[in-house]
């Protein structure tokens, strides 16, 4: 199987605005992007940039307007979206960890109702064990949660429990949405190590969404950059992060800080216009900040074109390339 | 059990929640010993009239031959009882429509809300009374009154509820819970309903004292349940009726009113705190505290 889940113009229009005075903005357009078994990969991109509606759709929690998704190579439409079948397969570890569990029930509770509804084990004491199992993969184990609500962990180890009990039906593919941007810098790398550690052992495959691009270039296999909607660029990180070929990205990389004293901030802070209008740009969507605009940037709106293997959507490069 | 206990004794600071629950302990005693009662509650002339009190009659006896001791015994059970009807089935009502209308949305959510604002607009006393004079023998038993005034009170609560459920569904912990197998019923019940429950509760218990009002109200009209059955409303009715003032039997008339005002007083601090005891906030504003 060559790839996992394969996405296809992958659309979500949202409307905005009253009956009369109605706007309708693609939060998500035409994303086409696949994930390989046992890789990471990355969706990154500033906040309001449709990443978590693309990992919403892929869950089933959104319905797409347009486009397709087929997981192990059956179109999602075949799957039945909720059935055990298919969420055994697929699962997902959210952002803040103090949200990930009901504050009334103790953490125990979703635990053991994961592993009876999806009949991984039939008596208690076989349930304990496999759970015991997980939680200790994520260095964890069953007595520190049980009984306890989750007001009574710390941020991080709740994280860590949301990550084993979405590892207790065995998944293929894991949808991760800015899994340690919630948690404190060590307890990052352990999450994030312990990301790669899933992947070589467990095959696990992740869909990795953050913002946060330290974590994406050490973590993921191959990533795609996002902006408004669109996948701006994408490829193996190391060539993407460390070569950026659109604008996009390469500010992405300059506005991260380097660790040195002679260095002095030279960034330039431009006066962006509103999300709002972005959304609703004609032509390229980043032509309102583009430091190389052209006339033509905000007129057309840029095809993708494949560069040295790099997907890149830009007018830059569109004439070079066939 | 013990976190029961514990509960108990964290009431039982605010002075409020003491003396409500010994009145109504009181009241629910009174309301057991009408099973015990020598005489029968619609006969009349069982014992000579118009007694003032005595160790025999100890609140007295009436202008149609009846203890009003025995009396109140009987008119306590079923006020409580068409309390407990209504508010129960409204609750039942409002949990099941909140929570479907909640989860749901879209035009299952429409509808509901629609009959649910329909029936919250009524003048609901206006229409209370039009029904019961329309449904005059329906209306005479008492669990009939309950189911009615049922009807015109869990539109509320269900928009209540439906709000909340709107707001927990978007939280994170659904998209676990659904990621975990659960299915729908399981997921509203399980996860949802423990973050409603307060509400219930404190609803419930404001929802019990309307409904005696209410019976009140209607039984002071010479409307509601049939006169002749003891509670709390048509012994206030059947006092002023029989012109009791002007008999002089003070203790006719006044001990449905001492009875429903001590009842109202322990229902309303009974729900004042509940609703502090599982609201913090309320409690601090109360103190001052910011």
């Amino acid at each position: 199987m060559e790839k996992l889940i394969e996405v296809t113009n992958l659309t979500k229009i949202f409307s905005i605005g009253t009956l009369l005075f109605k706007d309708k903005f693609a939060a998500v357009e035409e994303v086409s992007f696949y994930i390989r078994p046992a890789e990471i990969f990355t969706l990154a991109g500033e906040s309001g940039c449709g990443k978590t509606t693309t990992a919403k759709i892929i869950l089933g929690f959104e319905e797409q307007t347009e486009g397709e998704i087929f997981f192990e190579e059956k179109s999602m439409a075949s799957w039945k979206r909720k059935s055990a079948e298919f969420l055994q397969k697929v699962q997902a570890v959210f952002q803040n960890p103090f949200e990930s569990f009901n504050p009334l029930r103790t953490v125990d509770d979703i635990f053991l109702e994961t592993v009876y509804n999806f009949q991984m084990a039939q008596d208690k004491n076989r349930a304990t064990e496999l759970i015991d199992d997980k939680l200790k993969a994520v260095g964890l184990s069953f007595q520190e949660i049980y009984g306890r609500y989750p007001s009574e962990l710390s941020g991080g180890q709740l994280q860590r429990a949301s990550i084993a009990r979405a590892l207790i039906t065995n998944p293929s593919l894991l949808v991760a949405d800015e899994p340690v941007s919630m948690v404190d810098a060590s307890l990052r790398m352990s999450i994030v190590n312990l990301f790669t550690k899933l992947r070589d052992t467990m095959k696990l495959s992740i869909l990795y969404i953050t913002h946060d691009l330290a974590t994406a270039y050490y973590l993921s296999d191959r990533i795609a950059i996002m902006f408004r909607g669109n996948i701006v660029e994408m490829g193996p990180s190391e060539e993407v992060l460390m070569k950026p070929k659109h604008p996009y990205t390469q500010l992405l990389r300059d506005s991260i800080p380097e660790a040195d004293p002679h260095k002095k901030w030279k960034g330039k802070i431009a006066v962006f216009d509103s999300e709002y209008e972005e959304y609703l740009r004609e032509g390229c969507k980043f032509a309102g900040r583009c430091p190389v605009v052209m006339e033509k940037c905000k007129k057309e709106i840029p095809r993708e074109v494949l560069v040295d293997g790099i997907l890149v959507k830009c007018h830059q490069y569109s004439g070079k390339v066939k | 059990m013990k976190k029961l206990g514990s509960l108990f004794r964290d009431l039982t600071k605010d002075f409020r929640f003491t003396i409500a629950f010994v009145i109504l302990l009181a009241l629910l005693f009174l309301a057991i010993l009408s099973f015990f009662s020598p005489y029968h509650p619609q006969r009349m002339y069982q014992v000579p009239r118009g007694r003032p009190p005595s160790w025999e009659h100890p609140l007295g006896t009436n202008w149609l031959g009846q203890d009003v001791f025995w009396q109140l015994t009987f008119a306590v059970r079923n006020s409580l009882l068409i309390a407990v009807i209504t508010s129960l089935i409204s609750r039942i009502i409002a949990i099941f429509v909140g929570m479907v209308a909640g989860y749901r949305g879209g035009l299952v959510d429409r509808i509901l809300m629609i009959i649910g604002d329909t029936t919250m607009v009524l003048p609901s006393l206006v229409v209370l009374i039009v029904v019961s004079t329309i449904l005059r023998e329906w209306v005479r038993h008492l669990t009939n009154l309950g189911l009615l005034l049922a009807f015109f009170s869990w539109a509320w609560d269900a928009r209540v509820i439906r709000s909340q459920i709107l707001s927990l569904r978007e939280r994170e912990f659904t998209f676990v819970a659904i990621l975990s197998g659960m299915r729908t019923t399981k997921l509203v019940l399980k996860q949802y309903l423990p973050h409603v429950l307060p509400v219930i509760l404190t609803t419930l218990i404001n929802n019990m004292s309307w409904a005696i009002g209410m019976e009140i109200t209607l039984a002071y009209l010479g409307l509601g349940i049939d006169p002749t059955v003891p509670t709390i409303g048509t012994m206030l009715q059947t006092a002023i009726y029989r012109q009791a003032l002007f008999l002089r039997l003070w203790w006719w008339l006044l001990t449905p009113i001492i009875t429903s005002i001590l009842l109202f007083i322990a229902l309303y601090w009974l729900s004042v705190v509940v609703s502090e005891y599982l609201d913090p906030r309320t409690r601090f504003q109360r103190i001052g505290l910011r």
